[in-house]
């Protein structure tokens, strides 16, 4: 039959001229790749959605145009669904407050937020925390059975990778408009880790590798522009394209591993003397710009100051502080922090993270801030809390929950009168 | 030749021709813009930004503005590190504060042209405090941005202007938020009424097809200079159809009152109206960022053709019909009427907060000269008369800095903090 149609085709071309029988083949190929193309894109799209069950093109942020980027609204995969403001939450967020409703906003970056871990290729490391398994859940689940009295509304507007100060962008832009009665930021290891790479002039809005991509897409000159505008349009138009560069990303992960799972031996604890002297000298420079932090809080205190919200500022646990017994997979994911992160990372983490919670501690009683340290949290956890260096399993997002409750009991009692 | 390869040369050769003919079109397009322009027009005034939705491009010049390298509109670089005997002033705000014309009423004949970087407001301040207090050295920086409003300004502070340790922020602001409460919903939020936001989104987060369309206009727009003409006249094409509308001789009522507002503007005064706060709280969230580096603040509430008492001259009366044709009844009686309100409110609410205010409604009213060039942007004389107001609004500040010893160069956070803690 296939032969029959071909012969056919033949046939035509015969009779029409040879310049009008060229551009017919060239057209005839052209629909042939565009339909091959829109097979496979087809494809791919019924096993993503089969896989993921969600839409795969839908990327967990937005870039913001205040906050450098925010969760994306349409987000929604197994374990994560984000409410039509944007937040991780159930139930939408509507501006207008009843009454008769609290509302308590946590920021933060992805432990806040409920991310899954960073080491998936450790086997039996607990899944991603659900929606109702958030450290915002768990505290207003809490608090509604507490405090019956009032209704409370725990929003999770934390965004993965965020830092203080897109921290600070993100309450101005967004969630100051939703009049919060409480914010309560979780954070410390991804401002720690910007502190311990910084450069002499520290500053956390300096330019890094997302100002150039930013650059790139919405000041859009030259090739590069376009080569990168094709490669964020395509990921988010195809399910096909999105699955090719999840899969070249997955390849460079997957070499990255083999690199750090060499097992060789670890000196541990880490000292000064194993820094080599370009660390030594980073570490200077990290230390002497700790106090970015602090600077930072007091922006975020003043900003709440002015609309009488009350700020609660937590720091959270990291897995190289933690002394709690090691659980499960946990002393392999020590072990890989370690050998991924290296020597500067492992000693300024157990060092200047101590040193920070103690300025934080002394700031908060001058500039009058509330401050929980949560490093040690776990300390007497036996179950698995940790999903990597600073991830949280369900169990310990509820330890949080409960510690945070307690650092603001009375602020909420008094609400709740 | 085989057929086959024939058709393909053809093919090649329109394609070659093609290529050749808008090659030949952009060279000289480029010429005619270059001698017209004296410089290579596709560099645009503003970039988008990630924190502050745009910013001012340090790769722009004409041949009245000339921006640093750092983006300030400013002949001299600004370097992260301060001179110990300097003292660092950065001005904030929108237009009127960077200093640039009126391009509403580019058809007014004899309007004056717009300010050189030597006839800003933060020149004349600078040239001013360098002169009267020669014991410091006086760096007074124009950090505004066209079309910026008071959140801006603060996403500027935060991201950018902070970083180089100012000593006193000055914000002159007041019509371009103004503008916006009074077109606002009955929930205003200054972070959702972005004009720019509709090409950020579609630019930063592609999707769909306008997101393409969009980007090849923008990037045309920035790659050719033909694209850009093409562009240029088409917008130009659009005012002058906007001008000739708005330019019909009906009867104009002088002053404009409440009755003669229709029922839905009444309605829309109204809900404006009670939207005024959002501006103080604003003033209010800026200074307490200020406050945390120590910084000195000033608000400066800037002047507007509706509110002048000034005798008008010049292109000014012309300017003043022109305002109430174009913006409208609601417009102008907003601004006769809520300015003056928001002027009170911040003079009430500055010594509450402890923040300094100064109102420059009337700065105006006993100036002969020309001072508008539209509604609100002002001439270098106008500039000139801001600049000592400023000076005047601050002198005892200024005089207490002008003798007080050189500090070191760290930020006010760290030196009061260097005081109160340890590590």
């Amino acid at each position: 039959m296939a032969a029959k149609s071909f012969d056919f085709l033949e046939l035509k071309l015969d009779i029409m001229g040879r310049p009008l029988s060229t551009a017919l083949v060239v057209a005839w190929n052209i629909v042939a790749v565009v339909a091959l193309l829109a097979g496979v894109e087809f494809t791919a799209r019924m096993i993503q959605c089969h896989r993921i069950g969600g839409d795969i093109r839908q990327s967990i942020e937005l870039r913001d145009r205040y906050a450098v980027w925010r969760n994306n609204p349409s987000f929604h995969d197994a374990f994560a669904r984000h409410n039509r403001e944007g937040f991780r939450r159930d139930e939408d967020t509507p501006l207008e407050k009843a009454p008769n409703n609290v509302r308590v906003f946590v920021l933060g970056a992805s432990t806040a937020y409920g991310a899954g871990s960073l080491y998936p290729d450790v086997e039996g490391t607990p899944p991603q925390p659900r929606n109702d398994q958030t450290i915002s859940y768990y505290l207003g689940k809490e608090l509604n059975a507490r405090f019956p009295s009032r209704r409370w509304e725990v929003v999770n507007a934390a965004v993965p990778a965020h830092r203080l100060h897109q921290e600070l962008a993100l309450l101005l832009s967004r969630v100051l408009r939703y009049h919060p009665d409480y914010v309560i930021c979780i954070d410390g290891v991804n401002d720690m880790r910007a502190i311990l790479n910084a450069a002499e002039n520290y500053d956390p809005y300096r330019i890094d590798d997302r100002q150039v991509e930013f650059d790139l897409l919405a000041n859009p000159a030259s090739f590069a522009s376009l080569k990168a505008f094709a490669s964020v349009w395509l990921r988010r138009e195809s399910a096909l394209v999105h699955a090719v560069q999840d899969w070249s990303t997955e390849r460079r992960r997957a070499r990255y591993v083999a690199q750090t799972s060499l097992t060789g031996p670890l000196r541990e604890p880490v000292t000064w003397d194993d820094l080599t002297a370009a660390e030594q000298r980073q570490y200077g420079i990290g230390a002497a710009h700790l106090e970015s932090y602090v600077r930072e809080i007091r922006q975020i205190h003043a900003i709440l100051d002015l609309d009488h919200v009350q700020g609660l500022f937590v720091l959270q646990p990291h897995i190289i502080l933690t002394r709690k017994p090691m659980a499960g997979t946990e002393p392999r994911l020590r072990e890989l922090t370690h050998r991924r992160e290296g020597n500067l990372y492992v000693y300024g983490i157990a060092t200047l993270y101590p040193k920070l919670a103690d300025a934080l501690e002394a700031d908060g009683a001058v500039a009058g801030y509330r401050f929980a340290n949560l490093i040690d949290t776990f300390d007497t956890v036996q179950t698995q809390a940790f999903t990597d260096y600073c991830h949280l399993t369900p169990e310990a997002d509820r330890v949080m929950a409960e510690r945070i409750f307690d650092s603001l009991s009375d602020s909420f009692a008094a609400r709740a009168r | 030749m085989r057929p086959h390869v024939k058709t393909a040369l053809v093919v090649a050769w329109n394609i070659a021709a093609v290529v050749a003919l808008f090659a030949g079109a952009e060279f000289i397009a480029r010429v005619i813009q270059f001698h017209r322009h004296g410089r290579d027009i596709r560099q645009p005034l503003t970039l988008r930004d990630r924190y502050a939705v745009w910013r001012t491009n340090p790769s722009y010049t004409d041949g009245f503005i000339r921006n640093n390298h750092q983006g300030f509109r400013r002949d001299e670089d600004t370097p992260l590190d301060k001179a110990p005997n300097s003292v660092r002033i950065f001005i904030v705000g929108g237009s009127v504060a960077y200093g640039i014309a009126g391009n509403l009423f580019g058809e007014v004949a004899h309007n004056p042209a717009p300010p050189r970087n030597s006839e800003t407001i933060s020149y004349y301040l600078e040239r001013e405090l360098n002169a009267r207090y020669p014991s410091r050295h006086w760096e007074v920086i124009n950090a505004g941005v066209p079309a910026y409003r008071l959140h801006q300004d603060l996403a500027r502070l935060l991201s950018v202007v902070l970083r180089y340790r100012p000593d006193y922020v000055i914000s002159i602001d007041g019509v371009n938020d103004m503008e916006s409460i009074l077109s606002a919903p009955v929930h205003y939020d200054p972070y959702l009424v972005d004009e720019r936001m509709v090409d950020f989104d579609e630019l930063a987060n592609p999707a769909g097809f306008t997101s393409l369309r969009v980007l090849a206009s923008n990037w045309l727009r920035r790659e050719s200079a033909l694209a850009h003409s093409l562009q240029d006249w088409i917008a130009e094409r659009r005012t002058a159809r906007y001008v000739a509308r708005t330019a019909l001789p009906d009867p104009l009522k002088d002053p404009v009152r409440w009755e003669d507002l229709t029922a839905e503007q009444q309605r829309h005064y109204r809900g404006s109206a009670a939207q005024l706060d959002a501006y103080a709280r604003l003033v209010r969230q800026i200074h307490a960022i200020l406050a945390v580096d120590h910084v000195e603040d000033l608000f400066v509430l800037q002047p507007h053709l509706a509110t002048t008492h000034k005798p008008l001259t010049g292109t000014e009366p012309v300017l003043n019909e022109l305002t109430r044709r174009r913006r409208g009844n609601l417009y102008v009686y907003g601004f006769a009427t809520l300015y003056p309100r928001l002027a009170d409110t911040l003079s009430a609410d500055a010594p509450v907060t402890g923040y300094r205010f100064l109102n420059t409604i009337g700065a105006f009213d006993g100036m002969r000269d020309q001072a508008y060039t539209d509604f609100c942007h002002l001439t270098p004389q106008a500039d000139r008369v801001i600049a000592d107001r400023i000076l005047d609004s601050l002198r005892d500040s200024f005089a207490h800095a002008a003798d007080s010893p050189p500090a070191d160069s760290a930020s006010g956070f760290r030196k009061h903090t260097r005081r109160s803690t340890s590590w």
